[in-house]
């Protein structure tokens, strides 16, 4: 008896030495006391986008020639266009059995039937005649079902040839506007960071449709986070060994450790921005020239990354005071900092939508996959956006706030550059060609 | 109630249990280790990096004692018993070259006055590599051998005055890139903090932060770092 209690207890005194180790270690969020796992807040299941079938055959070439191949273009710019909006199913030329050159723009000359028995409901007619620089543009909209020309505004015109993709884009935000009552946001410009040749981190900015890239710099060797801002485009550069702000090739702010983060104020007078010079990562507000008109954050912690709310009043901000990173809100001059967030141990890049209703951030759940999520600044309400979808981040709202560019790894690769609406029902790849591209701002 | 075959069943579990933890602790391969590095101190003097590899030895293997790694522990042990013996030959070998050399750094020492220690310095070690130290996921902390190798910097800083350097702060490729800015700066800043601690002027070190923006594999673990140039 007295053997057996001896062995048995040396047993269970080597099973706790075994199981000790199995006591996780905590994570790195020691002040965190209110965690909840972000992972708990899955996409909420509901009907999708209701998408109207339009068929959008080749553009007619009314003339002689095409040099420019701007026929070419401008059929595959709608396209792209409506496909990205998300309230299209769009039938290109792989969808019809006949030949859409045996007709022409006029109804009498469009055989309508053929356009319903692929199941289209509204048909896209567009031609284009090149007469010396100039181009003469006409674009219409018909529905299907009636046969008649839908009027949505847009009357033929005569451009020169760079003005050609405005004018298609106007005829898409149109259209976009008659079957949803708000108008696309098409021709507008997203800035983005991309590789050069030479393999360094450059700034460049292109079309929401990815049709037109612009390169911002070609400076190395590293360029990051570039915002809008007075004049151009504002970003951090490492050209002269330490992270300085510049706007186009101007320096705006080169104060020793980080200047980055910039976010300019809807009223564009103030530039809210990350500064680290004081010994940790602060919020500045500076003018546009650069010089500091008040300092709203002098926390031990890092607190970074400001985006404005519309109406300027409030600025949101990222801070680790609670020890992992999480969006903080305060009022503009920089009194009532209060945190926002309180799901997940790592949550960061927010940016405020024009709306001004909820503030879409990066958020890293348990599996440290990283997800675009939204947050209502007045009820902290977080809602998921992506999921299971690779890794998906910085997110930025349009100017009218109805969507989201943000980077995504999904389909492998590298990041690139994806549209989705701003309830995250339709997402679509507008850099489906190149690798690589990260930290998308959205011009507003 | 356990049967009588049950209860030796326990007993060779048991056995097995402490077997499979490596057998016997290498005391003695540990007490001849610690003789010999304290034996081979005076070589620090003119032999510095043998000497230092020696303890450097002893210290892992006092680790790997301490998480019952026996065969471990005795391999190091006994690696850092030998380092000690040649840390002696070296010493021996450089005496003369070494205690010329320790005079004139002296002298210089008191023409300062400056109230600094004086450097303890041996010879001048132009091929010193001023090593990577690394950081644990999302933290800035310094690891203790972090700072082991931290303080063989801060001597060699010492002995080397006119050299600045700059401490760069690296973060591994998760996360986002503005946040891995801030934390990357946080990262050079605790090793100069630290580095300061232990004598080394500020104004020699400027600490800049890449954060996610040059890895230097695909291992994550290597790049979550703090780098150091010479300027």
């Amino acid at each position: 008896m007295h053997r057996f209690s001896y062995l048995h207890a040396l047993f269970i005194a080597l099973l706790f030495l075994v199981a000790a180790p199995a006591v996780a270690q905590t994570d790195s969020d020691a002040g965190d006391e209110t965690f909840t796992p972000i992972d708990e807040i899955e996409i909420p299941v509901g009907g999708g986008l209701i998408e109207t079938p339009i068929a959008v055959p080749n553009t007619y070439n009314l003339g002689e020639t095409d040099p420019d191949g701007v026929g070419q273009r401008i059929a595959s710019i709608i396209r792209t266009c409506l496909e990205i909006s998300g309230y299209f199913e769009v039938y290109g030329p792989d969808r019809y059995f006949f030949d859409p050159d045996e007709e022409g723009m006029t109804p009498s000359t469009i055989n309508f039937e053929n356009w319903f028995n692929i199941g289209a409901q509204a048909l896209v007619k567009t031609s284009f005649r090149v007469a010396s620089n100039q181009v003469a543009l006409d674009f219409r909209l018909y529905s299907v079902d009636t046969g008649q020309q839908i009027d949505i505004g847009y009357v033929p015109v005569t451009v020169p040839l760079n003005d050609v993709d405005a004018e298609v884009y106007r005829f898409v935000n149109l259209i976009i506007e008659h079957y949803t009552g708000f108008p696309g946001i098409f021709g507008t410009q997203i800035a983005f960071v991309g590789r050069d040749s030479n393999g360094l981190k450059q700034i460049y900015t292109t079309t929401v449709d990815g049709t037109r890239m612009g390169q911002v710099t070609d400076v190395g060797p590293i360029n990051l986070l570039p915002a809008w801002g007075p004049g151009g485009v504002m970003y951090t550069t490492y050209r002269s060994g330490d992270p300085d702000l510049y706007v186009g090739n101007t320096p705006l702010s080169q104060r020793p450790g980080l200047d980055s983060g910039a976010a300019m104020s809807p009223s564009g007078g103030e530039i809210a921005l990350t500064l680290s010079m004081n010994g940790h990562a602060d919020i500045y507000i500076v003018d546009t020239n650069g010089d500091i008109l008040r300092r709203c954050t002098d926390h031990p912690a890092e607190d970074l990354s400001p985006t404005w709310s519309p109406d300027g009043s409030q600025i949101a901000f990222v801070s680790d005071r609670s020890g992992g990173p999480q969006i903080f809100v305060m009022n503009a001059d920089c009194s009532g900092q209060r945190r926002l967030t309180f799901a997940g141990n790592y949550n960061t890049t927010p940016d405020w939508s024009p709306n001004g209703d909820v503030i879409a951030f990066t958020g890293r759940d348990s599996r440290n996959r990283f997800d675009i999520f939204t947050v209502d600044p007045a009820t902290s309400f977080i809602r998921r956006l992506t999921q299971d979808q690779g890794n998906n981040e910085e997110p930025s709202f349009s100017p009218d706030g109805r969507y989201l560019v943000f980077q995504s790894t999904r389909g492998g690769g590298g990041s690139r550059l994806w549209v989705m609406t701003a309830d995250g029902q339709s997402q679509t790849c507008i850099t489906p060609n190149s690798t690589g591209l990260e930290q998308p701002a959205w011009a507003r | 109630m356990l049967t009588t075959i049950s209860r030796c069943g326990l007993a060779l579990a048991l056995a097995a249990l402490v077997v499979a933890c490596g057998g016997k602790a290498p005391t003695d391969a540990m007490d001849a280790a610690q003789a010999a590095v304290d034996g081979a101190a005076e070589s620090e003097r003119c032999a510095e990096s043998e000497f230092r590899a020696a303890r450097n030895l002893l210290e892992q293997a006092q680790q790997a004692y301490a998480d019952r790694e026996w065969d471990r522990a005795r391999q190091l042990a006994e690696a850092a018993e030998a380092q000690a013996a040649r840390a002696n030959e070296m010493a021996a070998a450089n005496a003369e070259d070494c205690e010329r050399v320790n005079e004139m750094t002296d002298q210089l020492g008191d023409d300062d006055g400056g109230g600094e220690q004086t450097a303890r310095n041996s010879a001048q070690h132009t091929d010193y590599t001023l090593d990577r130290i690394y950081f644990p996921f999302n933290q800035s902390n310094l690891t203790d051998e972090a700072r082991t190798t931290l303080g063989r910097h801060a001597e060699y800083l010492a002995a080397n005055p006119d050299i600045e350097i700059i401490v760069e702060g690296h973060c591994d490729e998760r996360g986002s890139t503005e946040y891995n800015l801030a934390l990357g700066e946080r990262r050079a800043r605790a090793v100069a903090d630290y580095l300061q601690r232990l004598g080394v002027d500020r104004d020699r070190m400027r600490p800049v932060s890449f954060g996610e923006e040059l890895p230097l594999s695909a291992d994550n673990d290597r790049n979550r770092r703090a780098e150091f140039v010479v300027q």
